[in-house]
């Protein structure tokens, strides 16, 4: 299993210094860079910094956990990710989901009652515009960006084997992380698709000071406040000590997951530095 | 703190227990609306496991309640006028009363304070407390107060239970079916002391109406269940107390907390009586939610966060699994052709929890019965002992695989009694993509049987290589026309089909007919004719596919008509001593797909026509029809079209281990499983 870590574009106070250093840092360290996405929060868009890091970076892959794929346009999204995919010399791993929030959708201008067919569309159609190469750019990737699909249900399991390359999870321990790969699996198979499903796993983290350890969960209260209670949990299952570090990664190891990118919480270098030094 | 709890069934009094024990300080008060001696349900059964957990919140109601507890390992099942018993089942049931009268002791020892005949009216006179807990039972009104944030979904099983009593103590754990000129009777049975057992009837709605038990009062609907099982009770007398005949609630809630509000047990959740774990799940609710504020030192959002974190996987296994208990108990009717040994197998392993190697480990020599009894048919003869159903051949017209592990497109070499292939195309307009095979190479001359499956993938045909996806057409300038039954679009992103006219029926005919004599000629021996998947044949049965206004379209019979014409002419071409398997979709899994029923219809007609055995799928009727995915859950599809349509199938759908392959198949849900094999954990290094 390979590990990667999150870029903090959502955690309080973040600035350029901090993303491009991280960036750098990461690249010789973990696998690959993570970014997740949310429209009415001051988190930074994804895609652009993805770009940024792809200028900064040589190896480590860039991945969205993930993009919500009905806010945008299809098109656009498609020559995006094909730019940062031939920026970064065929790095980028397009994650793409529903999002969780209704308002995202209304500040976008985007009917949310859709969404679900609508997201279905825009994977068949974000592979035929690679293919076709009428949009352009060609991505850097033969075949394209790898594409990954996140969310809980059924209905997401069976987008993620009928047309993306694997499945993102959303986070949760390694039980719960199991029985999702393994309904994916099984949708994989059901749809008749050859090979294997890609999947990814996430995790938020926070090391070092009870201090740094308190903002970071008065972050994750804040970023998921609108889950209305489910927030406690989030902050309850962020890994804070080396040992559950470990642990976590070791757990999904065991189930078959193929690269666990670990998120921060806390807009500090450090964190990564820590990070690094636990999994030495 | 200080603690209102409303309500003292299990959840609340032993939740003011605990936190009264972890902390005197606390002032616990409980509200409730009976009487202290007032129960309604006669005992309760303890069927899930031990009762350990009880022994480490408290020792001293730990022993009195195991005192109290009448145990017993093995499980009757009376069924045709034969019992068979299972044994090596860890039961325990004690009088309801007894329990809370135990309970009742030892919270008034400890200091918690209880008001008995108590109405709760509104929250309003207990929310000044620091926690209110609502452990006020499946009928919660806390629940209801606060329905807003705890968003509770509540629907009703079809079937209508009664709790009686009756007069003598069944010696173990006893279900009961009675057949009656009404319908089935059943009863299951559980002592709770010396003398006396509970008596829980269920009955459909159909056999409740035809009985009169909508109209009859409670003592003649007793005089009508003790005429029932007169057999059963020897001459004793059962007991009403409140036995109404109810359809069974499904409580599920997304949260189970508010601020400063939090529901226990039935309150939250319930969970079917016929696996016996409603008192122990408010039990280790009550355990849960104590723990957590301990751990949190009585900080209310971290521990009620961390209650329903610890609580509802645990929950969501229970009440899925006894969904499905009382989904069997439900339909078991479709057993009755079972014998014996088998009805009590099924019976035991209705969830998926209880699988076959968990079975033998509580009963070996049951199980080993139960094997040799599946191996009979096959050997010819009843031996003392059998290899595990797995092992055992089926022989199907004159061909006899040699084992029911079948693997989806090989490998060839690793044990499977039968391989099937990818779809083969009987036509290049049959084809999924440029790279969907259309000519059938001889079988290897060892390793497994191979089934050549051949299809016509209709309106989804004509696409990019499923490498990257299914589903995505190619650019017009290298597509070819696509047919299906009806030209509606498998999805709003692909072409229309045209509409298959007689003439291209017939060269569709044809063109199977010419696949499978060529199969036969370089060798193959045994056929998989693909009627699922969204292809052609499956656009023809499936409703929301098929428009068509002539004969081939509407009832279906006319639906029919086209598939079983092709089955018919394959099966003609066919040699007679070699077997057919048909693929066909038990489920569209799409609004104005095809019903229960008639998908029972569809896979007897498909035997009546020669199909052997049905490959049993799911889904796929339009691009984004799918199953719920989880495991095993191809297997209740196969074990309805098996054992109502009468017809050898073969289950699909996430059966990962040979463990759950022995179970299906001794229990009768298929007679060959497909393995979705598991890759080894580790299985990606650096890359």
């Amino acid at each position: 299993m390979r590990v990667g870590i999150g870029l903090p574009t959502s955690t309080p106070a973040t600035d350029r210094e901090l993303i491009l250093h991280w960036a750098r840092r990461a690249d010789a360290g973990f696998s690959s860079l993570g970014v997740v996405d949310r429209l009415l929060h001051d988190c930074w868009e994804p895609l652009a910094s993805l770009a940024a890091c792809a200028a900064v970076t040589e190896r480590a892959r860039l991945v969205t956990m993930v993009v919500i794929g009905p806010i945008r346009n299809t098109a656009l999204l498609a020559k995006q990710a094909a730019t940062v995919d031939a920026l970064s010399g065929g790095r980028l791993v397009l994650g793409l989901g529903l999002g969780a929030r209704n308002d995202d959708y209304e500040a976008a201008g985007v009917d949310s009652r859709r969404r679900g067919k609508d997201f279905t569309r825009q994977l068949v159609e974000l592979r035929q515009v690679w293919e076709d190469g009428v949009v352009g750019p060609r991505p850097a990737q033969p075949d394209g960006p790898v594409l990954l699909v996140g969310g809980g249900g059924s209905a997401a399991f069976a987008r993620a084997a009928r047309h993306a390359d694997g499945y993102v999870h959303g986070g949760g321990p390694p039980r719960a992380f199991a029985s999702a790969a393994a309904r994916v699996r099984a949708a994989w198979i059901d749809a008749g698709r050859p090979g294997e499903p890609q999947l990814w796993g996430q995790a938020y983290f926070a090391l070092g000071a009870p201090k740094a350890l308190a903002a970071a969960a008065e972050y994750l209260r804040k970023y998921y406040r609108f889950t209305g209670g489910f927030e406690e949990r989030i902050v309850a299952g962020n890994l804070t000590t080396p040992a559950a570090i470990k642990d976590f990664v070791r757990g999904y190891e065991e189930e078959g997951c193929d690269e666990l990118v670990l998120l921060p919480t806390v807009s500090r270098m450090d964190q990564l530095e820590r990070l690094a030094d636990v999994l030495a | 703190m200080k603690i209102n709890v409303l309500g003292a069934g299990p959840a609340g009094l032993y939740f003011a227990i605990l936190m009264k024990r972890a902390d005197p300080r606390h002032q616990v008060r409980v509200f409730e609306r009976n009487h202290p001696d007032a129960t309604f349900g006669w005992g309760v059964v303890f069927s899930e496991g031990s009762l350990d957990e009880l022994e480490h919140a408290d020792y001293e109601s730990f022993f009195s309640i195991t005192e109290a507890c009448a145990n017993w390992n093995p499980i009757d099942v009376r069924y045709r006028g034969i019992s068979t018993r299972i044994r090596g089942n860890v039961f325990s049931g004690v009088g309801r009363r007894r329990l809370l009268n135990i309970l009742q002791a030892r919270a008034r020892e400890l200091g918690v304070q209880m008001t008995f005949g108590h109405e709760v009216e509104s929250l309003d006179p207990y929310v000044e407390a620091d926690l209110v807990v609502g452990a006020d039972g499946a009928n919660s009104l806390v629940r209801s107060f606060a329905a807003d944030v705890l968003r509770p979904s509540i629907d009703l099983a079809p079937s209508r239970y009664a709790w009686f009593g009756a007069e003598l103590a069944f010696p173990v754990f006893t279900y009961i079916f009675r057949e009656t000129g009404w319908g089935l009777f059943q009863a299951h049975c559980y002592p709770y002391d010396e003398a006396h057992s509970t008596m829980v009837l269920l009955v459909s709605g159909e056999t409740w109406r035809r009985a009169g038990l909508d109209e009859l009062d409670e003592q003649g609907s007793l005089e009508l269940c003790e005429a029932v099982f007169a057999e059963d009770l020897l001459g004793r007398r059962m007991l009403s107390n409140r036995s109404l005949w109810i359809n069974f609630p499904w409580v599920r809630c997304r949260s189970w907390h508010t601020d400063n509000v939090v529901i226990l047990g039935d309150a939250a959740h319930t969970a079917h009586w016929s696996i016996g774990s409603g008192t122990k799940l408010a039990l280790e609710d009550a355990i849960s939610l104590a723990r957590a504020f301990v751990k949190h030192r009585n900080r209310l959002k971290p521990a009620l966060a961390e209650f329903e974190l610890e609580r509802q996987p645990v929950v969501d296994r229970l009440q899925d699994a006894s969904r499905v208990s009382c989904e069997y108990f439900q339909t078991l009717q479709r057993y009755f052709t079972f014998e014996p040994l088998q009805f009590a197998y099924q019976l035991m392993t209705r969830t998926p929890r209880i699988t076959h190697t968990k079975l033998t480990v509580r009963d070996a020599d049951f199980v080993r019965q139960v094997e040799a009894h599946f191996a009979e048919p096959a050997t010819g003869r009843l031996a003392y002992a059998a290899p595990p159903p797995v092992f055992t051949p089926l022989r199907v017209r004159s061909l006899t695989i040699p084992n029911r592990l079948v693997f989806l497109d090989g490998p060839l070499d690793e044990g499977a009694g039968l391989v099937i292939t990818v779809p083969y195309a009987v036509s290049s307009e049959g084809r999924i993509a440029l790279d969907t095979p259309t000519v059938i190479g001889p079988p290897l001359p060892q390793g497994s049987l191979v089934c050549v499956q051949l299809g016509h993938a209709g309106r989804r045909a004509s696409c990019r290589p499923m490498r990257f996806g299914v589903d995505r057409p190619l650019p017009s300038a290298e597509a070819w026309p696509a047919f299906s039954a009806s030209p509606i679009a498998h999805a709003p992103w692909m072409p229309v089909p045209r509409e298959l006219d007689r003439e291209g029926m017939d060269r569709v005919t044809a063109a199977f007919v010419a696949a499978a004599r060529h199969a036969e000629e370089v060798g193959h021996r045994m056929l998989l004719l693909d009627f699922a998947h969204g292809g052609l044949l499956a656009s023809f049965i499936s409703p929301v596919a098929n428009r068509r206004q002539d004969e081939f379209g509407g009832s279906l019979e006319n639906r029919m008509r086209f598939p079983l014409q092709v089955l018919g002419a394959v099966r003609a071409a066919w040699p007679l001593q070699l077997p057919l398997a048909v693929a066909y979709t038990a489920a569209d899994h799409v609004r104005g797909g095809l019903t229960l029923g008639e998908s029972v219809e569809v896979a007897a007609k498909l035997r009546e026509e020669g199909a052997d055995l049905l490959l049993v799928v799911t889904g796929q009727t339009t691009a984004d029809s799918h199953p719920e995915y989880g495991r095993m859950y191809g297997v209740p599809h196969s074990d309805r079209v098996r054992n109502e349509a009468g017809v050898a199938t073969i289950a699909f759908g996430q059966i990962t281990t040979l463990d759950e392959i022995n179970t299906i198949l001794a229990a009768g849900r298929a007679d060959l499983c497909v393995l979705e094999r598991q890759l080894s954990p580790a299985k990606s290094g650096d890359s």
